[in-house]
């Protein structure tokens, strides 16, 4: 079975697990370009040219939810586009052609669309990246499941066996304040 | 802020905020130094936080693409007994007649070529000869998910009118989204029927924001030279090759320097 583009938009905006699971079919309809990639970059092993096409998978997820995709052309279209562009960035570092990566318009809209990026500082970001790996079990799950995947307070207590949905809020927000003041 | 107050920070990113709200968050966001420090360090939270996801969903895809690879690999196994005769009855033929055949189809290939290079109009090297020495027909895009397009069909199978026909049929309907893709293969299939006015006119409709636009300043240069309008096709080329990294700049160089 193969489904549209409206279907995978609505889905992946939905969040949850109905966007896992479209991402997922998402990854699975359009693979054919890792396939048909073997024979056309056979300069790259099938590792790097997944990674091509996990980085694109990942991409477009983040602009169908940031609103940037616009449907000017079909998602495995645009998506083809974001997965040949990293390949020939991987095939010119690869000749030790160390051109500048092509800024493919799809990375500038990515960059440019995330009002939040403003403010973000570096050395923040890196702060946050070194403290959730101490955060631990729960609140690493909780925050994953809910700020990232977008799950509802009730699908993360049914998924990782909280009593309901009131408790898994404070545990989020009591996760949230341990991580700020981890970073302070 | 405090954590619930994460919350507002989203709303207020994902544009959920009310008009009048918006206006008094941002305001404070301007005019309260302590609050913007506050919603900082939250909006670093926010992206360390998807950044994270990012990377656990790579190692989840990257393990569904190997179990993919490995499924297509274990494909072919079942119809393996197959395998061996058809190697053999490969190899039946004498080495030599391959060769007679690789000579035969070299000769058909190469002498409509040598006739073309000594014939007395290429010493002009005309904006003509430019145009199908660089001009390849591109396939409609691969599509696999999506209904059914009747000019997918029809441009594939090289029935240019009917390409047009389709193409322009959907364009002219104000709701249909993809006008940059159809505009680019509404151009494409022009030029197949050799017709360059038009197809210029459908790839100035390309919108230099879409993906296609590349393309599209490309195959406008190229039938440009179709045309004839060697001036106009210089310029356009002289902006392709002045874009580093894209992918037909240093094909648009080298273009330059044969235009007489």
């Amino acid at each position: 079975m193969t489904y549209t583009d409206d279907h995978f938009i609505t889905e992946i905006k939905h969040g949850g697990s109905r966007q896992e699971q479209a991402i997922r079919r998402l990854y699975e309809q359009c693979f054919y370009m890792v396939r048909d990639g073997r024979g056309k970059y056979a300069q790259l092993h099938e590792d790097e040219l997944i990674s091509a096409y996990n980085a694109a998978v990942i991409a477009v997820r983040k602009q169908i939810l940031n609103d940037v995709f616009r449907a000017e052309s079909a998602l495995a279209t645009y998506l083809h586009k974001i997965f040949s562009n990293r390949v020939i960035d991987m095939l010119r570092v690869k000749s030790s052609n160390r051109v500048m990566p092509i800024e493919s318009a799809a990375q500038h809209a990515d960059e440019s669309q995330d009002i939040l990026s403003n403010w973000v500082r570096e050395e923040q970001l890196a702060m946050v990246r070194e403290k959730l790996k101490q955060l631990g079990g729960v609140c690493e799950q909780i925050l994953h499941f809910s700020v990232y995947l977008d799950y509802t307070a009730q699908q993360i207590a049914d998924a990782i066996g909280f009593s309901n949905a009131n408790s898994v809020n404070s545990k989020k927000y009591s996760c949230l304040q341990k991580l700020r003041e981890l970073i302070l | 802020m405090d954590a619930p107050l994460f919350d507002r920070m989203l709303q207020y990113r994902n544009r959920q905020m009310p008009e009048a709200e918006r206006s008094a968050f941002e305001a404070q966001l301007k005019n309260d130094p302590a609050f913007a420090e506050e919603f900082a360090t939250w909006a670093a939270i926010y992206t360390g936080i998807q950044e994270k996801g990012d990377e656990t969903l790579d190692r989840e895809l990257f393990a569904l693409g190997k179990k993919l690879l490995a499924e297509d690999a274990e494909a072919p196994n079942t119809i393996a007994p197959q395998a061996p005769n058809l190697k053999a009855r490969r190899v039946m033929l004498p080495r030599w007649a391959y060769a007679v055949a690789a000579f035969a189809l070299l000769l058909l290939l190469a002498w409509p070529v040598y006739q073309r290079l000594n014939s007395p109009e290429n010493a002009y090297a005309s904006a003509e000869t430019l145009f199908s020495e660089h001009f390849q027909q591109p396939s409609a895009p691969v599509v696999r998910d999506a209904a059914a397009e009747p000019w997918r069909d029809a441009y594939t199978q090289k029935h240019y009118p009917e390409a047009i026909a389709a193409l322009e049929q959907r364009l002219a309907d104000p709701n249909f989204s993809r006008r940059s893709e159809a505009n680019l293969f509404l151009g494409l299939a022009y030029l197949g029927t050799k017709n360059a006015p038009k197809a210029i006119a459908a790839f100035q409709q390309v919108s230099p924001d879409s993906f296609e636009f590349e393309d599209a300043q490309w195959f406008q240069a190229l039938a440009l030279l179709q045309s004839g309008d060697i001036h106009q096709a210089r310029i356009l080329l002289q902006t392709i090759a002045s874009h580093r990294g894209t992918a037909r700049q240093a094909e648009a160089a080298q273009m330059l320097k044969q235009i007489k």
